[in-house]
């Protein structure tokens, strides 16, 4: 999977590492992944091929832990989907999202987040929604109650983003990350409950 | 015949993948049966286990939490490289107590540096609680 660090040895300083995938065609999976990236929403589509990684290190607050996301923004289209199923086999954690100007890419992430659940039901997945595309209000056909039932449904957390105004894209991704160093806490907490 | 990977001056974790201060990689040789090596996401994860000078090994225990698939390697170099395979194991998943696997080696396995690869798990953490290798250091 994704590129690993021999020797981490990083003291005083908690790195945890969290694969992530994207989903469906030209919801603006790309542009929301540059704008937590560079601060910078991209002025051109290119369509992404298989699947692009995406590291970025993210702090979180009171502590001195950082959560490393490494973040598969994977091709949208249908055609590149046996290139990305080696990439959803083991996730830890998924961002789901989809274009409130499109009724079909809603539905098609009710798609994609059965095949997520299905690879290891048995190891339980942090997913969230992403209402991409909020900037524009005229075109609008999928409401934030809409989305927000559907995610409720799941069990998803919900955000209503916009990569060109770079709103919410940030809050999106820091909540995935402080579940995942959440995870972890209580996790190592339970392992200290056990002993060879 | 005794523990040849207690900490002290002949064994020491060279490498690691992960490192949280609160539960470090020397934990899984510190000889506390409590203390356990958490790796902090993604797969694989792995650390290696290196001897002062060569050991004659006759077998391995782990004790661990989550692992899946382990495959072990062994190197006679005296600076850890050129890893030649030892074995693979798949574990059973435990729920509330440590899976405890024994990994037996060929007769007369020498080894310096021993590489433990975690290639999956049965969730998004797997815990290393202790190593311990059944041998005697080879006398030059
Ligand atoms: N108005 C508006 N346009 C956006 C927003 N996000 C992305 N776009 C535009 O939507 C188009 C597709 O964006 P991408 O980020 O490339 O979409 P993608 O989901 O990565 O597409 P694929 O890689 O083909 O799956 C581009 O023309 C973007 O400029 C947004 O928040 N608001
Ligand atoms: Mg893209």
């Amino acid at each position: 999977m994704a590129a690993k660090q021999l020797n981490a040895r990083a003291k005083g300083q908690r790195k945890l590492y969290s694969g992530q995938r994207q989903r469906d065609a030209t919801v603006g999976k790309t542009s929301l992944v540059q704008v937590l990236k560079n601060d910078q929403c991209p002025k051109t589509y290119t369509m992404t091929v298989g699947a692009d990684l995406v590291v970025k290190s993210i702090h979180i607050p009171q502590t001195s832990d950082v959560v490393e996301l490494y973040i598969h923004d994977c091709a949208g289209k249908e055609m590149f989907i046996d290139q990305i199923d080696e990439y959803i086999k083991q996730p830890s954690l998924v961002c789901l999202v989809y274009d409130v100007t499109n009724e079909v890419s809603l539905a098609s992430c009710e798609k994609w987040l059965q095949k997520v659940r299905s690879q290891k039901p048995e190891i339980s997945v942090l997913v969230t929604l992403i209402a991409n595309k909020s900037d524009l209000t005229e075109s609008r056909v999928v409401s934030q109650k809409e989305g927000q039932a559907f995610a409720e449904k799941n069990n998803m957390k919900y955000f209503e983003c916009s990569a060109k105004d770079s709103k919410c894209v940030e809050a999106a991704f820091g909540t995935l990350a402080n579940s995942f160093h959440h995870t972890y806490l209580e996790k190592t907490e339970f392992f200290k409950s056990l002993h060879a | 015949m005794f523990d040849v990977a207690l900490g002290s001056a002949c064994s020491d974790i060279s490498v690691s993948t992960s490192f949280d201060d609160a539960h470090p990689p020397e934990n899984i040789i510190d000889g506390k049966p409590d203390t356990f090596w958490a790796t902090t996401g993604l797969f694989p994860q792995e650390f290696v286990l290196s001897f002062s000078s060569p050991v004659a090994i006759s077998n391995i225990h782990i004790y661990t939490y989550n692992l899946k698939n382990i495959m072990v390697m062994r190197s006679t170099e005296h600076e850890a490289g050129a890893f030649k395979m030892l074995t693979k194991k798949e574990l059973e998943r435990t729920s509330g107590s440590l899976q405890s696997q024994l990994i037996e080696v060929p007769k007369a396995t020498v080894a310096q540096h021993l590489r433990f690869i975690i290639e999956s798990a049965y969730d998004h953490f797997v815990a290393v609680y202790r190593v311990s290798v059944d041998g005697s250091q080879i006398q030059e």
